[in-house]
C-alpha cells in the first residue's frame, strides 16, 4: 500500500544506502603478509596485528594441541609504537591506517632481528630478549613492503619513496658515505647483497646493481624490463634470475647487466616471488597459478618436468622453499583458502598437498625438515612435515598475551 | 524506457531468486561484476593513461567525462521526470489540505493522482540503481588502479588484461598536477564540497511544506560536508572523479533549468520586497531535484524524482497536460525567454 510518508523517507534511506555502498565498496587497505624466519631452534614470525613473536620449537612441540597459548620460557612478543591513523571508514589512502602492518619477513643477524614496517620504519630487536636495540627506529620516509637484507655491518632496505637505504646495524643510523639510491618508482622487493654489490628491482621496471659501500651504479645502466619488479633476484654462478610484472622471467649476468637468454621466459601473469635453483633448473612461481621449471642455461621449460608447468589452484606470491627433494609451494585461492604443495623436484609430480582455511602470501620457510607458513586470515603459523605434508602443529598469534 | 525498467526489475528478481536459492553466491556476483564492469573500466583507464603521457589523473578525468556523456540520456530523463513530478505538487498540496486528518484517504488519493498522471513515486529508484554499478565500478577502478596498498597492486595482476600496452603502464603514475592521487588532499576536499553545494543549491526547489524545507536544508549542507570529509580521507584520485562529475552535473543542470535556486534575485524583485521563484520551476516543489549524475546524483537529484511513465507510454490523464507543459518549460523555457527578450530589444 502506498504511503506518502514512506515515499518521502525513501530518499534519505536510499542516499544512506548508496553512501555506505560507495564508501565500503573500495575498502581495500593495507593488511599485510608477514613472514616466518627459522633460526635453529627458534622461529621469529610477524603477526597480522603488527607484532614480532619469538617461538621456541621445543615449547611448541610439547604443546602440539595448542592448549597453552601463553608464552613459554624464552618466548617473547614485541610490539612497535605505531600510529593509529585510521579514518572512520578505515580505507583509501595509505598513512590513514594503523601504520604497523608487516609485509617483509623478519631477518636475523648479529643476534638481532630486523624488520621493516608499513610505517616506513626499520626496527632492530634483540633476538634473545625482544628489546629494542636502537635508540629509535630508522625512518625511510616511505612505506616498506619488501624485506631487509644484511651484509656485514650494513642493512639495506627499499622504500616506497623509491630509494634504497643503507643503515648502520650498530647505530641504526644512515650509513656514512652511502647516499640513498634513488629509482623512478616504489621499491617493493627485498634487496639481494652478494660480494659487495646490492641487487634490487624497482617498480620503475628496472633492476639495479649498486656498490654496497658507495651506492654507485655498477653497470653502465640498469637492466630494463617491460614491467615493475617486485621479486628478489636469485644469483647463481654470476647470473641473476628474476621475474617481472611484464609476466616475463629474466636471466642477467651479474657483472655486466647483459641478458643471458636470447628471449626471456614468458608466463601468463606477473612474477612476484623469489625463484629457487636446484641442479641446473630454476623454479619460478607466477601469479598465473603455475610453477615453472626453467632450464637455467637455455631459459626454456625443463625436460625434467616434461616441459610442463605444475598447475596450482590459485595465484602464487609466496616464494617457495626446498625441503629434501621436494619443492614446497603455497598457492592462494582467495582470502579464505590456500593450498600448500609438496612437488617432486625431479619430475614435477605432486607428493602431497594441504588445504588451509586462510590465505598465504608471505614466503614459505623451511628448517629442520619442517615447512612453516603464516596464514593471513586466522593469523596463525602452520607447521608441516616437509616430506609427508603431515601437520605438525599450529599456533594462533592472535591469542597470545 | 518502461521496457528497460521492466527488464531491470526482471533481472533483479532473477538475481534475488538465484541468491536466495543458493545457486549464485556473493563470490559469483563479485566475479560477474569484475568481469563485466570493473575489468573493462580499469583496463580502459590504464590504457588511456598510456595515451595521455602516462597521466592516470588525466585518464580519470577523461573517463569520468565519457561515462557522464554515456549516461546522459538516463540523467536527463530522470531530471525531466522529477520536474514532471513537481508539476503535480500543487495538487498534492491541495490533497494534503483536504485530507489532513485522514492519512489513509490522503495516501489513496495521492496514489490515484500519480496513477492518473502515469507516474510512479518509487520509479526513480530503478534508473538510479541501474547507474549505481557504473559508479561503483569507476570508484573501484580508481582505488585498484592506484595500487595504494600492496594488496591493491596484487589485485591489479588479476584485473589487468595481459596486453603489453596495458601491462607496461603498471605501476600507474599517481602524480597529477599538485596531487598525489593516492593520498587525501585538503584543496580537493574543499572543491568536492563546494561543487556539491552548488549542485545541491541549483537543484533545491522552493517548497511550502516545512518538513520538505527542513529536509532540503539538511541535504544542502549534509551532503557536501559528508563528501568533503570523505574526500579528505580517500585518495585524491577519487576526489578528482567526484569534482569532475559534479562539474558536469552542474553543466547539465544549467543546460536544463538554469541556475535554479542559485540564481541571485533580481533588483526589481528585491525592491518590491519579494523573491520570485525561478520562472521555469513549478511552484510547491518538494525539496531537491534535478542535477543528475555522479556524486550529485547520489546526493540528490533523481531520488526525489519520480519516473514519468506517461512520457513514454503516451497515456492520457488529468495531470498529463500539466506534466508535459512543465517538461516543455524545463527543456525550452530558459532559451524561449531569451528569444523573447531578443525580439523585444529589436
Amino acid at each position: 500500500m502506498f504511503d506518502i510518508k514512506r515515499a518521502t523517507l525513501t530518499k534519505p534511506a536510499v542516499i544512506a544506502i548508496l553512501l555506505v555502498t560507495l564508501a565500503l565498496s573500495g575498502c581495500i587497505g593495507p593488511v599485510g603478509w608477514p613472514g616466518v624466519v627459522v633460526d635453529g631452534d627458534t622461529v621469529f614470525v610477524g603477526s597480522m596485528d603488527g607484532r614480532v613473536v619469538r617461538l621456541e620449537l621445543s615449547a611448541r612441540l610439547e604443546d602440539k594441541d595448542g592448549d597453552t597459548l601463553s608464552k613459554a620460557d624464552g618466548e617473547w612478543v614485541w610490539e612497535p609504537q605505531v600510529e593509529e591513523t585510521g579514518s572512520i571508514f578505515n580505507c583509501g589512502a595509505s598513512g590513514r591506517f594503523r601504520s604497523g602492518q608487516l609485509y617483509g619477513p623478519p631477518v636475523v643477524g648479529n643476534d638481532t632481528v630486523y624488520i621493516g614496517l608499513q610505517s616506513g620504519n626499520v626496527y632492530a630487536i634483540d633476538a634473545e630478549y625482544g628489546d629494542d636495540v636502537w635508540e629509535e627506529p630508522f625512518d625511510t620516509g616511505g612505506t616498506i613492503t619488501g624485506g631487509v637484507a644484511i651484509a656485514d655491518d650494513t642493512l639495506f632496505v627499499g622504500s616506497s619513496d623509491g630509494k634504497l637505504y643503507a643503515v648502520d646495524v650498530s647505530s641504526g643510523r644512515a650509513k656514512q658515505g652511502f647516499e640513498p639510491y634513488p629509482t623512478g618508482d616504489k621499491i617493493v622487493s627485498t634487496p639481494l647483497v652478494q660480494d659487495g654489490v646490492v641487487y634490487f628491482g624497482s617498480l620503475d621496471h628496472k633492476l639495479y646493481a649498486i656498490d654496497a659501500a658507495t651506492g654507485e651504479l655498477k653497470w653502465d645502466k640498469p637492466f630494463k624490463t617491460g614491467g615493475g619488479i617486485g621479486s628478489t633476484p636469485l644469483i647463481v654462478d654470476n647470473v641473476l634470475y628474476f621475474g617481472s610484472f611484464d609476466s616475463k622471467f629474466y636471466a642477467v649476468y651479474a657483472d655486466t647487466g647483459e641478458p643471458k637468454w636470447e628471449q626471456p621466459f614468458e608466463a601468463g601473469n606477473w612474477f612476484w616471488s623469489e625463484a629457487l635453483y636446484h641442479n641446473g633448473i630454476i623454479y619460478a612461481c607466477s601469479l598465473d597459478h603455475n610453477v615453472y621449471a626453467i632450464d637455467a642455461e637455455s631459459g626454456e621449460l625443463s625436460s625434467e618436468w616434461h616441459t610442463n608447468p605444475f598447475p596450482t589452484v590459485g595465484k602464487i606470491r609466496s616464494s617457495p622453499a626446498i625441503v629434501g627433494n621436494l619443492l614446497i609451494v603455497a598457492s592462494e585461492v582467495d582470502k579464505e583458502k590456500a593450498m600448500v604443495y609438496g612437488i617432486d623436484l625431479e619430475n614435477g609430480e605432486e607428493k602431497w598437498q594441504q588445504e588451509l582455511k586462510s590465505s598465504i602470501l608471505a614466503p614459505v620457510s623451511a628448517g629442520g625438515g619442517k615447512v612453516y607458513v603464516n596464514g593471513r586470515l586466522d593469523n596463525t603459523v602452520y607447521v608441516f612435515d616437509g616430506e609427508t605434508g603431515d601437520p605438525e602443529w599450529s599456533f594462533s598469534l592472535s591469542d597470545i598475551e | 524506457m518502461p521496457k528497460a525498467r521492466t527488464i531491470f526489475i526482471l533481472l533483479s528478481v532473477v538475481l534475488v531468486f538465484l541468491i536466495a536459492t543458493g545457486v549464485v553466491g556473493m563470490t559469483e556476483i563479485v566475479a560477474i561484476f569484475d568481469l563485466v564492469l570493473l575489468r573493462p573500466m580499469l583496463n580502459f583507464l590504464t590504457l588511456l593513461s598510456g595515451y595521455l603521457w602516462g597521466s592516470f589523473g588525466l585518464a580519470i578525468v577523461i573517463l569520468t567525462v565519457i561515462i557522464r556523456l554515456v549516461t546522459l540520456p538516463l540523467t536527463q530523463r530522470q531530471m525531466h521526470s522529477t520536474r514532471a513530478m513537481q508539476a503535480l505538487q500543487p495538487k498534492i498540496a491541495e490533497l494534503r489540505k483536504k485530507y489532513a486528518k485522514d492519512t489513509k484517504r490522503l495516501n489513496e488519493e495521492t496514489m490515484k493522482l500519480y496513477k492518473e498522471a502515469g507516474l510512479n513515486p518509487y520509479g526513480c529508484v530503478f534508473p538510479m540503481l541501474g547507474q549505481l554499478p557504473i559508479w561503483i565500478g569507476l570508484y573501484q577502478a580508481v582505488i585498484q588502479g592506484l595500487g595504494i596498498a600492496p594488496e591493491n597492486l596484487l589485485g591489479l595482476s588479476k584485473q589487468l588484461y595481459s596486453w603489453a600496452p596495458i601491462q607496461e603502464q603498471v605501476p600507474l603514475n599517481h602524480h597529477f598536477l599538485w596531487l598525489d592521487l593516492g593520498s587525501g588532499d585538503i584543496f580537493m576536499a574543499i572543491l568536492v564540497a563546494a561543487s556539491m553545494w552548488i549542485l545541491q543549491k541549483m537543484s533545491t526547489q522552493p517548497s511550502a511544506d516545512p518538513t520538505q524545507q527542513s529536509m532540503s536544508r539538511i541535504m544542502l549542507w549534509m551532503m557536501p560536508l559528508m563528501f568533503g570529509f570523505l574526500a579528505l580521507s580517500f585518495p585524491s584520485g577519487l576526489s578528482l572523479y567526484w569534482v569532475f562529475t559534479n562539474f558536469m552535473s552542474i553543466a547539465i543542470a544549467y543546460r536544463t533549468s538554469g541556475w535554479g535556486s542559485l540564481r541571485v534575485p533580481s533588483l526589481s524583485s528585491l525592491r518590491a520586497g519579494r523573491i520570485l521563484p525561478p520562472a521555469d520551476i513549478p511552484q510547491g516543489g518538494t525539496g531537491t531535484s534535478g542535477g543528475g549524475g555522479g556524486v550529485g546524483d547520489i546526493g540528490v537529484p533523481q531520488l526525489e524524482g519520480v519516473e514519468a511513465d506517461s512520457a513514454a507510454s503516451g497515456k492520457k490523464g488529468t495531470a498529463r497536460a500539466d506534466v508535459s507543459s512543465s517538461r516543455k518549460k524545463v527543456r525550452y523555457g530558459k532559451h524561449r525567454d531569451k528569444r523573447k527578450l531578443r525580439r523585444r530589444s529589436r
